[in-house]
């Protein structure tokens, strides 16, 4: 009994390690063919979590991205990984760090919600449902 | 060096040739099922320009959007004068109808158009657009397109009057686009 007791609160420690919070995917026009989700990450451990990429089948393609003003141009590119740091949260949002859609396979709608997962270096996955946000009602 | 100030040369030439009358720059694009706009098409109306790309997933939305609450602030009788029109810089992806039906998405009035190579040159030659097209060689993406985000306000008789940082679009901008729709 105190085995499985251990092992349930193993898990529970594992699975919290990187706690997800406020995540959604923007609702973009149907013409377009990709769009972005922004969340919340929130270490809670003592080292260092690498986030090095993303699964979903809403599109071709997942992808981590970031936004920087350089000389008043809004550059985006892609980028390797998303660290981060011991008991910190680091925040994906608009003009920033986000996930990527390319090759949208159907319409994003606001009230429905997708599957997405972050892939962390050491393999582990965190599993999210992000709900589908029109920035027409919701600016962030 | 030789190549870039040719290049600069040619383009002072076409911007100084397509001034009309002091300080307008028109301009030629294509919009939904090909038809041809030009500055002259919004004389007598305020004209909000933004410039951007249509599988831009962030900042165009964003900065649309933003103008939209803009838009939606102007009073009832000033609303008929003010036309804004998205252009997409990203002439290689985006087709004409693509571009009005994502400006439309934003707010069924807005306008969207794009155009060739050259006439997307001219046009953000005028009005001080950078854009630049970057190759994204690991993305699925291919490339994307590095560009200012500024609303530009013309007149009723097509000239330039200020521009605004499309993150700051306040009730100072409200006030000059009411201000120049009441003008003769």
């Amino acid at each position: 009994m105190k085995f499985i007791i251990l092992i349930l609160v193993s898990y529970n420690i594992f699975a919290q390690n990187l706690i997800v919070s406020k995540p959604y995917i923007r609702e973009v026009p149907p013409t377009s063919k990709n769009s972005a989700a922004f969340m919340k990450l929130k270490n809670t451990t003592d080292k260092s979590i690498i986030i090095i990429g993303a699964k979903s089948d809403i599109s071709k393609a997942v992808e981590l991205h970031n936004h920087t003003l350089v000389n008043g141009m809004m550059k985006m590119r892609q980028i390797k990984e998303i660290l981060v740091p011991p008991k910190s949260i680091v925040e994906l949002k608009p003009k920033s760090l986000h996930v990527m859609f390319i090759g949208l396979k159907d319409e994003l709608r606001e009230g429905n919600s997708h599957k997405l997962s972050l892939i962390q270096k050491n393999g582990n996955e965190v599993k999210i449902i992000a709900p589908v946000k029109s920035i027409k009602r919701h600016r962030h | 060096m030789l190549k870039k100030l040719l290049i600069y040369l040619c383009f002072q030439l076409l911007f100084v040739s397509c001034h009309t009358e002091s300080g307008v720059k028109n301009f030629e694009l294509t919009t939904g099922q090909n038809k041809v706009i030009t500055l002259d098409n919004f004389k007598g109306k305020v004209l909000l320009l933004y410039f951007g790309f249509a599988s831009c997933p962030d900042v165009c939305p964003m900065s649309l959007s933003k103008i939209n609450s803009l838009v939606k602030k102007l009073k009832p009788n000033i609303k008929p004068l003010v036309q804004t029109l998205f252009v997409s810089v990203d002439y290689k992806r985006d087709t004409p109808e693509d571009t009005l039906k994502y400006a439309k998405y934003f707010n069924k009035d807005f306008l969207g158009a794009t155009g060739t190579k050259e006439q997307i040159e001219l046009a953000t030659l005028k009005y001080g657009v950078n854009y630049k097209f970057v190759e994204l060689k690991e993305s699925e993406m291919e490339y994307t397109v590095d560009h200012t985000s500024y609303l530009y306000i013309i007149d009723k008789k097509g000239k330039l009057i200020t521009q605004y940082s499309s993150d700051n679009l306040n009730t100072d901008t409200l006030k000059v686009i009411e201000q120049l729709a009441t003008e003769n």
